[in-house]
């Protein structure tokens, strides 16, 4: 049965082409890519699994697994919700047709298990983000130019990659796959276009590649890492990956101590979470992954739901307590800080870099040092500073004479929205279960 | 006339010379302001890796990176001729263009020259001698590379230090871009040697063919002058 992978990769580029031939009419496009993202949602939640859905080109097979199937069916409905925010607040009308490309290119890079094939596909899949994120707008050039110069030297890195391992389990092949995540996923000393995305994009365009895209690279490095296991028992790949990421982490903070304006401040948050998703590649597999959805679930909610609340801000001159309450609880998410729905991810991951073993998923962590956790929670507090000081900013008193109240459908929709998050964080059940399903599909 | 009688034509300048063309066309690129040079320059790069493929490949799989190669450049002329690439339209002040943070030139007499390019032809020869350097240490030889392909280290050295050099001293993503291709004919070149695949080959083609269009709407973008002008 190959119709619904058929389906998968050339349907979103026949959408896409739509799209593009109507960028004049805005909401024209919006309306295609909505519905687009929308109906492949509910073909995929529609679709029986079965091991039969691979599709053969030139004798090359592409096999969509019961995992492939959720993980895109999340990837589709986030991108459907992202569409739909593009009506209130609008992106370039090239953004939808790439995004939409893009997710193809995904697509295929995560149903091949060549690794040649799969790591070219996931390259032109970031290449052409290169192109959501820039989309007619100058001042983000030097954003997508750093996206592509890192995804091509990713994929050079991956051909050397797939030569070296036929040879053994040497170091070399340890050292290019660091490289690799270090460089697709903002690991330091590659994480400078992070920061300028979050402060120059739109927000459809902030959470379709730091939320969708970073979840694809991720589950292409997860399904890479399960077929060669022992890459993850090795000591040297757990400490760099680690240290790398404990450096991110820091420098994180550094930034968001330094940020002078609420846009600054949530880059500086989201690179410290792209930071403890990158330490998950050091877990046994199932557990990394389980852990690593968690954080990407909590990233979209919480990215979406601070930058909707800094939309709501940047719109409005005067106080608007219910935006700004959006907003901090959006970033405190992202941080992770206890009684939001980033706290889950986040204690997973410092008590396992913590403790000399480990239980997470019935699987055991070995810990080399406790100085790593310290350093985390270093970059913890500190972003956490700068955020309250962010907040006590914002409520100083103001010579404003006319406070005009922000309105009541406004009111009651946020309310609706914090509560809903805050229910979250206090039964995070249905994450935590959603998270461990696609644990145990990666088996 | 075939692929093999062009071969035949241009037998004096396989192996080595090529090689040291492959350079001169590098360190041109590197140093060159113009767009219009560069792009001659991309376009005999193209052509001289070319002759060194074949000594790995099939010719009429390396006429196939060479056809890559010119649909690149042409990719890059067009992209080059829209935005009008280095000059400003002519009823666009400078001031009014301040927001693009072009690279700044200065003019000598009737040229215009980039403020980089002090720091481009001193950095370019450097290079060159760190390559040279490079390649005769043992420990840096690259692997798989017997006698018969030694010269081609020379080549890939070059390709790819002259392209991440190339990338780092500028912020125009159409000069970056061009870097870029380079960095990629490089590994080609080293990779050529260890696979020979047809698999490898349409990858490296595709990956070649997305990279210079996604560098078109990048520059394309970068010079969207009506948003600027708003």
């Amino acid at each position: 049965m190959t119709q619904l992978p058929v389906m998968l990769l050339a349907f979103p580029l026949g959408m896409a082409l739509a799209g593009l031939l109507l960028a004049r009419w805005r909401q024209a496009v919006v309306v295609v890519g909505t519905l687009t993202a929308v109906f492949l949602w509910w073909q995929l939640t529609n679709s029986e699994p079965s091991a039969e859905q691979t599709l053969t080109i030139a004798g090359y097979s592409f096999a969509l697994t019961e995992m492939m199937q959720e993980l895109l069916r999340l990837l589709y409905g986030i991108t459907a919700v992202l569409f739909a925010l593009t009506w209130v607040w609008p992106s370039h009308p090239h953004f939808i047709p790439a995004a939409l490309t893009t997710i193809v290119f995904f697509t295929t890079a995560l149903m091949s298990p060549n690794l040649l094939i799969g790591a070219t596909a996931l390259c032109l899949g970031l290449a052409v983000l290169a192109i959501a994120i820039q989309a007619g707008r100058p001042q983000a050039t030097p954003v997508a130019l750093r996206l592509l110069l890192f995804a091509v030297l990713a994929m050079l890195f991956f051909v050397l990659l797939d030569w070296l391992l036929p040879f053994g389990q040497t170091s070399s092949p340890v050292r290019l796959v660091v490289l690799i995540a270090l460089l697709l996923l903002g690991g330091f000393p590659f994480f400078m276009w992070v920061n300028r995305l979050v402060i120059d994009a739109p927000l459809a365009t902030v959470v379709f590649v730091l939320g969708v895209g970073q979840t694809a690279v991720l589950a292409f490095l997860f399904q890479f890492l399960a077929s060669h296991d022992w890459l993850v028992a090795d000591v040297s790949f757990r400490q760099l990956l680690r240290w790398s990421g404990v450096a991110t982490a820091l420098i994180a903070g550094l930034l968001s101590i330094h940020a002078r304006e609420a846009r600054q401040l949530l880059g500086a948050f989201v690179l410290l979470d792209m930071a403890f998703a990158l330490i998950t590649l050091t877990f046994p597999v199932t557990a990394g992954w389980e852990t690593a959805v968690m954080l990407l679930l909590v990233r979209v909610i919480s990215l979406l739901l601070a930058m909707v609340g800094l939309h709501l801000l940047e719109e409005r001159t005067t106080h608007a307590p219910f935006c700004l309450l959006i907003f901090a609880y959006g970033g405190l998410s992202l941080l992770g800080l206890p009684l939001t729905i980033g706290f889950g991810g986040r204690w997973v991951v410092i008590t396992a870099v913590a403790q000399q073993t480990s239980q997470i998923s019935g699987e055991v962590v070995q810990a080399e040092t406790p100085w790593l956790a310290l350093f985390l929670l270093l970059a913890l507090a500190a972003s956490t500073y700068a955020l309250f000081r962010f907040l006590i900013y914002q409520y100083a008193p103001s010579d404003s004479q006319n406070q005009l109240a922000e309105p009541l459908w406004q009111r009651i929709g946020l309310s609706i929205l914090f509560i809903i998050t805050l229910v979250l964080a206090a039964f995070p059940q249905p994450l935590l279960a959603y998270a461990h399903l696609f644990a145990a599909l990666l088996q | 006339m075939t692929i093999f009688d062009w071969l035949e034509r241009f037998e004096f300048l396989r192996g080595l010379p090529a090689v040291y063309l492959v350079m001169i066309t590098a360190v041109i690129i590197m140093i060159a302001w113009d767009w219009r040079i560069v792009l001659f320059a991309l376009a005999a790069h193209y052509l001289l890796t070319g002759l060194l493929f074949v000594d790995v490949l099939d010719p009429r799989l390396a006429i196939v990176k060479v056809l890559v190669g010119l649909f690149v450049c042409l990719i890059m002329y067009i992209t080059a001729r829209q935005v009008n690439l280095g000059k400003l339209p002519p009823d666009v002040l400078s001031e009014e263009a301040a927001e693009l943070h072009q690279e700044q030139r200065f003019a000598v007499g009737p040229l215009r020259i980039p403020a980089t390019l002090p720091r481009r032809l001193i950095l370019a020869p450097l290079m060159i001698t760190a390559v040279f350097f490079l390649g005769q240490q043992p420990e840096y030889a690259l692997p798989l590379l017997d006698e018969t392909l030694g010269h081609f280290q020379l080549a890939i050295y070059t390709l790819i230090g002259m392209g991440l050099l190339g990338m780092a001293l500028t912020t125009e993503p159409w000069q970056a871009g061009i870097g870029l291709l380079l960095v990629l004919t490089g590994f080609e070149l080293f990779y050529i040697v260890v696979n020979q695949a047809l698999l490898s080959l349409a990858l490296f083609a595709s990956v070649n063919l997305a990279v210079a269009v996604v560098v078109a709407y990048l520059t394309q973008g970068h010079r969207y002058f009506v948003a600027v002008l708003d």
